[in-house]
Order: structure tokens, then sequence, then C-alpha cells
């Protein structure tokens, strides 16, 4: 997650869109409260010609705004760290995980412990090399609860060993039937012997075994950022370009600006108002698995007595009217439900299930004993945005009031985690195609449930998602799915697109994590 | 513009702020003067519209500020909804026309805190001394540097979004430009004399302000009040573009064109009214404020002075030149373009190395008849009558060009305060090598020798010095004979002396005089000298004309007229200039002459004294010729042979006794005319 | 003249000071603290609260303030509360970038303004006129509108210049020029018609002054009067307004900053603000007000050497 920050944002078009996160799947946790980035400046070279010389990429929030220590991050900034890193596993453009750091990965039969074998020859820029010793040294920073990399993962690991110098046995609270998800990305990030052992330094120099090494004299801290190819780099060959160099632009209008008027080669994640501006002139490549929606942070009535109630939260699922609240984005779907259409779990049913129906929300409101409505506090940076606009309306239908508060401070933001019932992203969270881990990591494991509410439906699919397989598994996630918008965790409003734009006169349509939702770097390639 | 343009207040003071002050009772009542100027008379218009629509929207507003249709958002104009409606279908006419309350109440609050600390501040430090006053100077010049956006935003951090605490605080940092501005005029409107009189009589402090300083500076309150609710509008609206304003739904100016921002490429149009109602409404702000400083762009227009009169009637250029005379003006008529004569048949010649003297009360045309021989008329002034013979040509109907060339070169000028008439921004060498090498086409070494010359040879004895000098840095003696040395750069054949020594010191004055009479001597120069003061006349002067109320009503040799007067008024003026002895007190009664030169457009036919005559009867009132008088000379008074010898009659003026001057020992030979009213 | 700078000295530690202990007391007054900012919103209380006693939020304030006004002395800005950087460092990337687009702003402000002001001046009549129209409406138009139109027009319809972003310098000049163009084009149009009118107020009031008529008088070519006296007398309010516009533009940069999402000082004070990190903020403070001085005392000394009057003062 970010925490940097910067009421520089409040003050960009795009401020008002950032209130919480942009969450990443499977395994970030906290991961990006993206929000606030500091200062939304860019600089660097201009787009340079179709060539592997060098690529300009403007991205929507700082890459670094704490240092170099990738374990700081959540999923916004693994598009950066990943050309500076490498992980255990690497999610790829379909979101397949896949072996990097480790050869091949064993679970015991009861899925409660996994044996890692590492890769040979891979080298740290301070000189270090990969072994068992490093890697536990590395997961043993997971209690540091500010790495917010980590996770959920810090809490479902009971130990690591290094019996031997290619060998790391990681022992599980909870089975694990998928240890490279877990493993995958941010959290799998492998940090060289220094760093590691003085986390200090990485505030200013990385150390990673990456492909790119950082051009300290042509970096501006919340600007840009340059990465020069380190050819000597065990995956250097999977990277085209000689020069990456990312800009950070954290307006929303300003970031699609730059792709337009070709100051930067790929931008991403555009905000949705912004899609079209960037289709009519360059050409915009998108991946769906963005659930735009309210997470019902708050379930125990703790911050809000209403939400104590499991009617109340219901009513917010009957007084929204999805229908019309697609008119405002062109593309995406309706949506009651958590889980992507693409993903396993989806029903086509719940949406029925939960159509607009105001009388209803009024009745549930009056069972509950709010008849005469409420009000729900809501912070948000600068002003709501047009979803948040539109839903407030037709909340005050049903008497319950949405009421804004400007956030005039980061931790302000952050506080609202802790103090308010409802949170919104405007630019939605991605679900991605691992829904099972977003619960784990975000909805029930996450920031999304910080009075710890339990729930007997959630948790039992949940486990059952997690640890089983086959056809228990996809029954598990659809019971997953089915009790989040049941169970009223969750107010979803609509499906959507990521969208990343791009010159395609100089690069090749690039991918989209769908497990992430940001640019995989290693796809960003010239225009053939 | 800037976010927070506090030191905007300098440029207010710098270029809009009317920089005299006006005493009360000059102030015009009935419609007040800037609703008749179109900028201020639209200006308010505006912000009356706006502030009534703004206050009373809810009554009228077509749709609720909340009121969504999300099948018609980012809809063009139209019939339902006349201004179209933003990204959630909300009518955007009533959103404009809601969100106006908040802005202007809070730029109103700022000007208000402004003023209130700002003002009483300024008044004190303007009545305590110089003390009190540079310790607040002192503050609020640390006020004025302190990066208020910055401490603004610092301050939202604390307080949140709450607009009208942080518009008031912006006020607090606004109010030290306001004391800035104020205190200067504060203290100028303290320095008059009425405010003196006030506190003389006893007015407690309190009373003098709230009574005599603060009504004069109305005006200028006015315009800074204007000038700075436009600023806080623009700042208001900057700080919600920031998203620091209500909070949704209620709407705010600046955020609605962060809306629009986005909505660039699929609806532009978004932007236009939010942005042009803001605009405007600054716009009326600072067009009122132009207004209120009569720097409001109708009164600019000024009739250029090439631009000449197409009235000129050119009889009089019929008979030719006496070639005894240097320069001969013949009826010459001074008008406002479009306006009354100023000056009316005026004639007289002049020989060559001869000192004519214009002589008569301020506003009389002595000096407009004295600028038009250079053609150097104010702006919207020109001749309108008569011809100016000189070298055989008639300067009158002389191109502007030739008349360039005239200037300088054959005919010069030195005016009446040395002090201004040098440019103050370059040094006397600069001033006076330029000219000598144009008329001279001496280098610039050669023209340095002549300058110092020049200076010498005006009595200037260390010319060196004086030549490294910048004008400030010289007396109003030395001022006046650096200007005839400028004047004696081209070698002219006519030096116009417009009142030379009536800013000098008395005694200065006489070096000036011995020095022109010198120069009249040694170089054959002819020179016309205007002055209201006899004695300077009578020092100088072969020859007078005395004019009144834009005629010459005597002329003849200085001796013949100063002796024996034809005309009441020239026997008036001598009346009232008494020449009294070194050391003699004042006499107690002094002649004066009654009521005042009329004005020009006022005239009386007939003889134009005749109101203040003592002489006057029922035939002044009907016109007549000129009569010959003092062998070459005139007098215009029918009643001329009657009064031959007549004495004009000493009455009382004033308190009995007057005191002497304080610099008793040297009283003044030639006190100016003690006309009532009367000042340059 | 040393008694005069020596005033000018004193004035400058008494501003600097007065703006840290304001935004040393702001900061310190909002609720919050940079330890919550720095955890995120799973920071427990416990966490913040250990988080805060190691970055010394929690001392007396009059500790933090000696301890931060001791490194101040020391020419030590200090490193941030939320991630260590030097913010001298940073702040010496970020000063150019509004110092550059606040000179360039006023520099075009005053040489658009100079020759429009003289011109309608000199002119007069209906195009002076119009000019004075015209100026009062541009400086009443709000920056932040002109700029999303100049956006609109010159980037997005025409595609001639970068919309936004920064480019150093050294990284490539031709870049760096092409992203200051359309926030200075927005900085200045306010900036000129302010300029234009004080250029053709003082042009005015030069061209009506006694010492005009006795050049007049002495037969100076016309061109002479109006650009080598009228303007040198004209000259002085003008420069102090210059001086006064690059003060206005580079402290109240945010806005345009965040428009074109440049790395200058206004999103620096912002980030500050909403981080409570005020040694950052406090920072930008100085920096800010240094610059305010420095340009005074350099304004005063241009004043000095075009006005002789001055000068001899």
């Amino acid at each position: 997650m970010k925490r940097s920050t910067t009421l520089g944002r409040m003050a960009g078009p795009a401020t008002r869109r950032r209130v919480l996160v942009r969450a990443g799947g499977a395994v970030v946790a906290v991961a990006t409260v993206s929000t606030l980035a500091a200062c939304g400046g860019s600089s660097g070279g201009s787009g340079g010609g179709s060539s592997t010389d060098d690529v300009t990429i403007g991205v929507d929030s700082d890459a670094a705004a704490n240092g170099y220590d990738p374990l700081l991050y959540g999923s916004a900034q693994f598009s950066f760290f990943a050309g500076l890193y490498d992980a255990l596993f690497v999610s790829d453009a379909d979101g397949k995980v896949s072996p990097s750091l480790v050869t091949s990965a064993e679970n015991s039969a009861d899925n409660t412990q996994t044996t890692l074998k590492l890769k040979d020859g891979v080298t740290f820029s301070d000189g270090s090399t990969l072994d068992a010793t490093l890697v536990k040294q590395n997961l043993d920073r997971r209690s540091d609860a500010t790495l917010a990399a980590y996770g959920q993962l810090a809490g479902s690991i009971k130990d690591v060993a290094a019996p031997d110098a290619q060998t790391v046995v990681i022992t599980w609270n909870t089975p694990q039937a998928d240890p490279g998800t877990a493993l995958a990305d941010e959290a799998g990030v492998i940090i060289g012997s220094k760093g590691v052992s003085d986390p200090a330094s990485l505030k200013t120099t990385p150390d990673g075994s990456g492909p790119y090494t950082l051009d300290t004299g042509s970096t501006t801290r919340g600007s840009t950022y340059t990465l020069t190819k380190n050819d000597k780099a065990w995956n250097a060959d999977a990277f085209a370009y000689d020069q990456i160099t990312f800009r950070i632009i954290t307006d929303d209008q300003a970031l699609a600006n730059a792709v337009v008027s070709g100051q930067v080669d790929v931008a991403g994640q555009l905000d949705p108002t912004t899609v079209d501006t960037v289709k009519s002139r360059k050409s915009v490549t998108d991946v769906g698995g963005t659930i735009f929606g309210f997470p019902v942070l708050d379930k125990t009535g703790k911050t809000n007595p209403a939400f104590a109630k499991p009617e109340v939260r219901l009513a917010l699922n009957y007084a929204t009217d999805r229908d019309a609240l697609v008119k405002l984005h062109p593309g995406a779907k309706a949506t009651a439900q958590l889980f992507p259409a693409a993903a396993t779990g989806y029903d086509a049913s719940i949406n029925d299930r939960y159509a607009y129906d105001p009388a209803k929300a009024k009745q549930l409101l009056a069972q509950a004993g709010y008849a005469d409505g409420f009000t729900i506090d809501q912070t948000v940076v600068g002003q709501p945005s047009d979803d948040q606009i539109a839903v407030q309306k037709q909340w005050a239908e049903v008497g319950v009031k949405l009421n804004f508060i400007n956030a005039t401070s980061t931790d302000a933001v952050f506080a609202a985690a802790q103090t308010q019932p409802l949170a919104f992203n405007p630019t939605g969270f991605t679900v991605g195609t691992n829904p099972a881990g977003f619960v784990a990591g975000v909805l029930y494991g996450g920031f999304m449930n910080l009075q710890k509410a339990t729930d007997p439906a959630i948790e039992s699919a949940l486990g059952g998602a997690l640890g089983g397989s086959g056809s228990a598994k996809d029954d598990a996630l659809g019971k997953l799915n089915a009790a989040v918008t049941d169970e009223g965790w969750y107010v979803p409003l609509y499906e959507s697109f990521i969208s990343y734009g791009y010159d395609e006169s100089k690069v090749a349509e690039p991918a989209i994590s769908p497990t992430y939702g940001y640019v995989v770097l290693a796809s960003v390639k010239p225009a053939s | 513009m800037s976010v927070l343009p506090l030191p905007d207040a300098d440029t207010i003071a710098a270029e809009a702020a009317p920089t005299e002050p006006v005493p009360p009772a000059q102030r015009r009542r009935g419609v007040p003067g800037f609703l008749r100027r179109p900028g201020g008379a639209l200006g308010a218009a505006w912000l009356v519209v706006v502030v009534v629509a703004s206050f009373t929207a809810p009554l009228w507003r077509p749709y609720a500020v909340d009121e969504q249709d999300l099948d018609h958002r980012l809809a063009l104009p139209s019939g339902a909804h006349l201004l179209g409606t933003d990204p959630t279908g909300r009518d955007v006419l009533s959103r404009i026309a809601t969100a106006g309350a908040e802005p202007l109440l809070s730029a109103a609050l700022t000007v208000l805190v402004a003023f209130a600390i700002g003002l009483p501040l300024a008044l004190i430090a303007a009545e305590r001394g110089k003390r009190v006053e540079q310790v607040i100077s002192r503050v609020t010049e640390v006020f004025l540097a302190l990066p208020s956006t910055i401490i603004l935003l610092a301050l939202i951090g604390v307080i949140g979004s709450r607009m009208y605490i942080v518009m008031a605080a912006l006020g607090v940092l606004i109010s030290a430009a306001v004391y800035r501005v104020m205190l200067g005029v504060a203290q100028s409107v303290r320095q008059r004399l009425y405010v003196d009189a006030a506190r003389v009589n006893g007015l407690g402090s309190l009373r003098v302000n709230v009574v005599h300083v603060l009504p004069s500076m109305a005006t200028v309150i006015a315009v800074q009040a204007a000038q700075l609710f436009g600023i806080g509008l623009l700042i208001n609206a900057g700080l919600a573009f920031l998203g620091f304003g209500p909070s949704e739904p209620q709407p705010s100016w600046g955020f609605m064109i962060q809306d629009a921002s986005k909505h660039i490429y699929d609806d532009p149009w978004l932007l236009v009214p939010t942005g042009l109602v803001l605009a405007l409404t600054v716009v009326a702000a600072n067009e009122l404020a132009d207004a209120l400083a009569g720097k409001a762009a109708g009164r600019d227009e000024r009739p250029r002075a090439r631009r000449r009169a197409p009235l000129r009637t050119a009889a009089a250029a019929a008979a030719p030149a006496d070639p005894a005379n240097v320069l001969e003006v013949r009826d010459l008529s001074v008008s406002v373009d479009g306006g009354p004569q100023l000056v009316s048949g005026v004639s007289f010649a002049l020989r060559p190395g001869r000192v004519l003297g214009l002589v008569g009360e301020s506003g009389c045309g002595k000096t407009m008849t004295a600028r038009s021989l250079l053609g150097l008329l104010p702006d919207g002034v020109s001749v309108s009558g008569g011809v100016i013979l000189w070298q055989g040509r008639d300067l009158a109907d002389l191109p502007e060009k030739e008349l360039n060339a005239v200037r300088g070169r054959e005919i010069a000028m030195i005016s009446q305060e040395p002090m201004v008439a040098l440019d103050p921004m370059f040094s006397v060498e600069y001033q006076l090598v330029q000219p000598i090498r144009r008329f001279r086409g001496a280098g610039r070494g050669e023209a340095r020798r002549i300058a110092a010359e020049l200076l010498r040879n005006v009595g200037i004895v260390d010319a060196e010095r004086v030549l490294a000098s910048h004008p400030h840095q010289l007396s109003g003696g030395m001022a006046q004979r650096v200007a005839i040395a400028l004047a004696l750069t081209g070698e002219p054949k006519l030096l116009v002396a417009d009142e030379p020594t009536t800013a000098l010191d008395v005694t200065v004055q006489a070096e000036i005089l011995s020095l022109l009479r010198a120069l009249v001597r040694d170089t054959g120069l002819s020179v016309v000298v205007v002055s209201h003061d006899l004695g300077v006349v009578a020092d100088i002067c072969d020859d007078v004309a005395v004019m009144y109320a834009g005629a010459v009503v005597e002329s003849g040799t200085a001796a013949g007229v100063l002796d024996e007067p034809a005309h009441p008024y020239a026997m008036a003026l001598l009346a009232a200039n008494p020449h009294v002895p070194a050391g003699e007190p004042v006499p107690v009664r002094l002649a004066s002459i009654a009521g005042t030169v009329p004005p020009p457009g006022s005239w009386p036919t007939g003889c134009r004294f005749a109101g203040r005559c003592q002489f006057a009867q029922q035939q002044c009132t009907t016109p007549f010729p000129a009569l010959p008088a003092h062998g070459d000379g005139t007098v215009l008074c029918i009643r001329a042979a009657e009064l031959s010898g007549a004495r004009w009659g000493a009455v009382a003026v004033g308190a009995e006794t007057v005191p002497a001057p304080a610099a008793s020992t040297l009283t003044p030979p030639t006190p100016p005319l003690p006309t009532a009213g009367a000042s340059r | 003249m040393p008694a005069y700078i020596a005033r000018r000295l004193a004035m400058a530690v008494g501003t600097v000071l007065a703006a840290v202990v304001i935004s040393f007391l702001l900061v310190h007054s909002a609720d919050g603290s940079p330890g919550a900012v720095a955890l995120g919103p799973s920071g427990t209380p416990e966490a913040i609260a250990a988080k805060n006693h190691e970055l010394g939020w929690d001392r007396p304030l009059v500790t933090q303030f000696v301890d931060y006004l001791g490194h101040l002395v020391r020419g030590d800005l200090g490193t941030s509360l939320i991630d260590n950087r030097s913010i001298a460092t940073d702040l010496a990337t970020r000063l150019p970038v509004t110092g550059f687009i606040a000179l360039f702003a006023t520099l075009l402000s005053g040489v658009v303004g100079v020759v429009v002001g003289v011109t309608a001046a000199v002119r007069g009549g209906r195009f002076g006129k119009a000019i004075t129209s015209s100026s009062g409406v541009a400086l009443s138009l709000p920056a932040f509108w002109v700029g999303i139109l100049l956006v609109y027009v010159i980037s997005l319809q025409l595609g001639w210049l970068p919309a936004t972003g920064y480019v150093n310098f050294t990284d490539d000049p031709v870049g760096w020029f092409q992203s200051l163009v359309l926030p200075v084009l927005t900085l200045a149009v306010g900036g000129a018609a302010i300029v234009a009118r004080t250029a053709n107020a003082g042009m005015r009031d030069a061209l009506g002054q006694e010492h005009i008529r006795t050049l007049r008088a002495l037969g100076t070519p016309p061109w002479r009067i109006r650009y080598v006296h009228a303007l040198r007398y004209a000259s002085v309010p003008v420069v102090s307004v210059l001086g006064i516009q690059f003060i206005a533009l580079f402290g109240g940069s945010v806005i345009i900053e965040n428009l074109f999402a440049l790395p200058g000082l206004g999103q620096a004070s912002q980030a500050a603000v909403s981080a409570h990190d005020f040694p950052a903020l406090i920072g930008v403070v100085v920096v800010a007000t240094v610059v305010v001085v420095v340009t005074n005392l350099l304004l005063d000394l241009l004043v000095a050497a075009l006005d002789p009057k001055v000068r001899a003062a």
C-alpha cells in the first residue's frame, strides 16, 4: 500500500476518485490504498521510437514513495518493482502463476507444508547470491506489520526452514493448496543479503536480482524512475527494452493526456472517464474483473450501529439501482456480486435476486428499526465520484443519507477504514481471476474487515475454496460468492475494466495482469 | 492569475487607486459617478443579478441541485435544461445559481476581515506617528512575505474544508496588503487642512477618524474592496477546484469546473457556463473597481492634440507680417476641442531682443497663449483661430513635423517648475548632451564641452559637478539654471518663459531674472515671459500685455502700462501689488479684487471684467472694440478715456492686523496677487 | 545601503521564523499524526503510537521546535518523517520546476504586458480603450479555467504541445521547454494583463509629466520621448509589479502544478500537509520565504538602478 501521500492528489481532477485503494487480487492484503499519491509529477524522456532502446510508462501512483523496499508496497507498484526484483513465483498475462526464482515446488499431502527448490546462479546487485538462508531471512520479515506486500501471507506462514542451500521448507498454519499463488509477485519478492539485513539501506538503494537496475542519476523521486537493463541478470532476455522510464502521473486527466500526446508510450491504470479520450487517439487494452462497489467495512455496528443489522446491509443492496449506474459507464455490466463474470463461482441469478427494489429496502430498514432511515458518513478525498453522487441520491430515496466528508490528510483516509462503515474506491477493486484470494486477503482477512467480524458462511466457504480442489473447490467458490452478498459484506455496483492506453505505433499491446491489475512488465515490447 | 495574489494590493495601489483622497464636501450627490461609466454600470448590474439569482435560487431554480437524470447526462442546452446537464444528469443552471451564495458570501467575508484589521491599523498608524507606524509596518511586511497559499493549505489540514473560516483567515493574511494601501491614503488625508482643523477644534481621535478621515478614504476603500472581492472569489473557486469546498451534492463553481475538465472530450460545453459565470463575476468586480477609481476605459479616451480643430478662422493671416517684428500674434483663439474658448482674439507683437510680459491672474489664458507659440497645448486643446507669424511662417498652421523642427532650434521654453522640468531619471549631462548633439551636430566629447560651457554661461560655477548630478540633487535655482541652459542648447531666437521664477525663493528669483536680462543683452534673444507677478514684469519686461479672461485688455510698453494703467483691471492689479520696502510691516489694508475670473465658457458679453470692476456701468456690458493706448499698445475698456488717472480703491481684507511673514527680514518685494481662491 | 541590507536581513529572519512557527503549530494542531500516515489503514493505535515515538512526534512541542531550529540554523532542512528522504535534496529537484515556471511566466507577462500597455498608452483612442478593457477581463479569468481551455485547444485539439508533465532540462532540453509552455502561458494571461495595465498607467502618467513637455519643447523626436524618457520613467512601477508577480506566481503555484502534473513546491507542500510531515512542510515554507526575500532584495536593487532618486535615498 501506498503510504506516500499528498493532498496534492486532492487537487488533481483525479483525486476524488481514489478513496481507498486499488487492492490487488490474490495476494495483497491491504495493498494499495492507492489514494493520495505523492506529487503527480512526471518527467523523463519523450516517447522514443519503436526500438528496443527505451520505453516510457506512465503510472497513476508513485512507484517508490517510501524508498525501494518492494515489500512496503502492494500490487500497484509491482509493475515497477518487477524490473528491479524477482519473486519466487510470478503471474503472467493470463493470471497463471509460474515459478520464477524456484525450479520446483512440492506440497505435502495435507497441503500444510511446501518444499521449494531454488534456482541457481541468481546474483543480486549487492553481489550476494540466492540461497535458502536468504529466502528464509526474507520471509522472516513477515511479522513486520509495515510490510504491506506480505498482508495475509504473514498470518498464514507458520515457519520457514532452510535445510540446505537450495531448499526452503514452508510450513502453513492452514492448508495451502496453491502455494504458488500465495508466494507470487510482490509477496514473493526476494531482496539481496545487504538489503534484507539492513532494510534502511533500501530507502535509497534497491537490492534485487531483477533484469534492470535503477539509474539514480535520471531518477526524481515521486516523478521519474529510470531503469537500465542489467544484461548479466539471469532473466534479462525476457525483457525487451534497454531502458524503461516510469513516469508518475497521478492526475487521471493528465495521465490520459500524456499517452494521447505521446509523452508516454504506455499509461495506466486509466480512469474510466478517460478511456474514450485515449481510444479516440491511441489504443486501449483492458482486462475485466474490476468490481466497483461499497465494501461494508463494519459488520458489528462498532462505527455505526445500523450496520450490525444484516437487514440494513441487505437493504442497501436493494436500494441501489445498478442499471441506472451503468449508464455512467458505457461497457460496464451491472452486478450484485463480488466475483467477476469470468470467475468460477459467478452466478447470474444473484443479480436477479438483488434487482432494484426500494420498497423492499424500506421494508428491511423498518424491520431493523430504521424506518426513518439513518446517516452514513463517508470520507472522500476532494470530492466524491459520479458513482457515489448517484448512489447518494438513490439511497436518499429510502431514507439513507450518505454524508461525504472531505479528507484533508492521508491518515484521515486511512482512519476512515477503522471508523466508517462503508468504503468506496472510485477506481474499483481488482478482484480478478482469484476472487477467493481477494476475500481472504482483503475482504475477510484484510483492511475491509479491521473489526475482525466473523461470518460462518463466508468462513466455511473460504476454507473450501482455498484448501479444496476440483468440483469441491468450485462449489465452495460459488457459495463464497453468494455469501458475500447475502451476508451484506459488500454492496456491488458493476463490473468494469481496467484499462491501459498505449501507442500502438511504438509498443505492442501490453498485457494487464488479471491478478494485480497492472501492466505485466515483461509484456511491454516494441510494436512488431 | 495566481492563487494568492496578495501582493496585488501593490498593483492596485500602483494602477487603480486614486492617489488623491477626495474631501467629503467635494463629492457629488445623485447617481454615483462610477455608475455613469459603462464598465461600472455593467459590472454593478451583473453583480446584482448574480447576488439576487444566487440567494433566491431555491425559489426559482428549475430543478433541485441533486435531481439526477442518468438518461440525460452531459446534455447540451435545451428547453428542459437551459445550460445543459452535468455528468449525473443534474441541471447545470440550477447548480450554478445555487453554488453562487457560498463564494459570494465568503469572498465578502474575506474583504470584511481584511478591512476590519487593515483599516483600523492604518488609521492608528497614520495618527500615532512614525514610531507606531514603523512597528505596525514591520509586522505587516512579515505577513506579506509569508507563503500564504501554503499556510492556507496547512490550515485546511487542521480544520478541514470549513471554507468560511479559511476565507476569514485569508482575510487576515490579506489585511497586511490592505493596511499598506490604506496607510498611504490615511496619511495623506491627515495631512490635509480640514483634518488639522477638526483636531484643533478638539474632536476626539475616534470622531476625527470617523467623521473626517474615513469619508475621505471612501473611494479608495470601495475600489480596494471591489478588487479584493474579485480576488476572494478567485481564491475561493481555486480552493473548490482543488476539492476544498462545499460537499456534494452541494455544488461549487470551482468544483464544477474541475468536474467539467474531465469531460473536455465528450462534453466541452460543460466548461463554458460555470467558467463564464465565475469569470464574469470577477470581471464585474474589477470593472466596478475601475469605475470607482475613475479609471474605467471610457474616461481614458483623450482626443489627441494632433487633431487640429477644424473651425480655425485664418482671416487675420491676410495682412503681411511687419518685418520689424520677430513674432506677431494676431487674433489668436485657443479652444477646448468641441468646448469653450480659453483664449480669444489675442494679438501682440515682439521685436528682436525685447522682452514681452504676459500678465494677469491665474485662469486668464496666459499660459495657453504662451504654449500655443510652440504648439504645445495640452491634449484636447487647440488653436481655433488667428495666426502666429514667425519667420514668415504661420506656426498655428504648421504640420507637427515642421513645428517640431522649430521647437528648441528657433523657439525654446522654460517652465515654471524647474524641479519637475528636468527628467529625474537621467543625469544633467545626458539631458544636455543629447539635444546639443542633435542641434549642433557635435560629437560626444564636443557636446559635453559645450554643455559645460552652457552651464557656466548660466552662472553655474562648478559645471562638472552639476553635469554629473541628477535633477533631484539640484536646488531649485540650480535646476532652473540648468533648464535655461537646456533651452539654450538649440541657440533659439525666442525664449518662452512660463512663470520662470514663481517656484523659487525670492533671492533666487532675483538671480534668475538678472540671468535672463544678461542673456537678452548678450545674445539678442527675444523673450516672452508669462507671470502673475508685476514685480517680475517691471524688472525685466520691455513690453506688457495684460490678460483677463482669455483676452488682452491692455498692452503697451512696460513703463507705460505700469506707470499709467489705462484699464481698470491693470489698475487693480497694481493696487493689489504693493511694493513694500524691506523691513517695513505689511499694511493692514490691501487693495483686492472682489470675485474671481469667470471660467471659460461663461464669459460675459461686453467687458469680461465688468462683474468685478469698481467702475462698471451699463455700457460696459455691450461689445466694443479695443482702443489705442501707450503708443503702439491697446486698451480694451470703453471708459478708458474717462478713467484716465483713476485709482483702484483699497478695501479691507481678512483680519485687521496682518502678522508679518515669519522670515520677516526677507519680506518679499513682490507678494503674489491676493485674489480669492486663486491658485496656480 | 548596508543599514538597509541589515534591516532586510533582519526582516527575512523574522519572516522565516514567523512562517516556521505558524506552519509548525498548524501541522501539530491537526488531527492525526505522521505515524498513522506511515502505517496506513491497518495501523493499530499501539503501532501508531510506537511509530510516532520513533519519529519523535510525541516529544514536547517546544523540544521538537528547538531541535528543528537547531538544524535549520545549520542549514539542515532535515529528513522527511514519512520516508526519511533528505528534504533539501527533494526540494532541490522541485525548486527549479516552480522557479522556472514562475520566472518564465513573469518574463513573458513582462514583455507582452509592456508592449501592449505602452502601445495602448501611445496610440490611445479606440485601440487603447480596447486594450484596457480586454486586460481588465484577462486579469479576472480563473487561471485553472484558462489552463483547461489551453490544454483542450493546444494539446488535445491541435496536438501541438504536451498537456501535462515536466521534463528535466538535462534529460531533454526541447521537451523541457515544451513542458513549460502551457503552464507559463496559463499564468502569463493574467500576469500580462496586470503588467499591461501598470505599464499603460505608468506610461500615461509619464507622458503627462512636466519634463516630457520640456523635451517636446526642445523638439526631441517623439520616439525618443516615448521609448527612452517616458518608458524609463514608467519602468519603475512596472518592475515593482513584475517582482510582485513573480512572488505571487511562485507562492501560488499549487493549482497550476496540479493542473499540469508538475512536481513543484506547491505539490510538496500539499503532500507535507496531508502527511503531517512538518520538516517537509517547513522546508517548503523556508524555501518559499527565502525566495520572496531575495526577490524583494533584487527588486529594490533593480529599482535603485533605474531610479536615481531611490539610489541616493
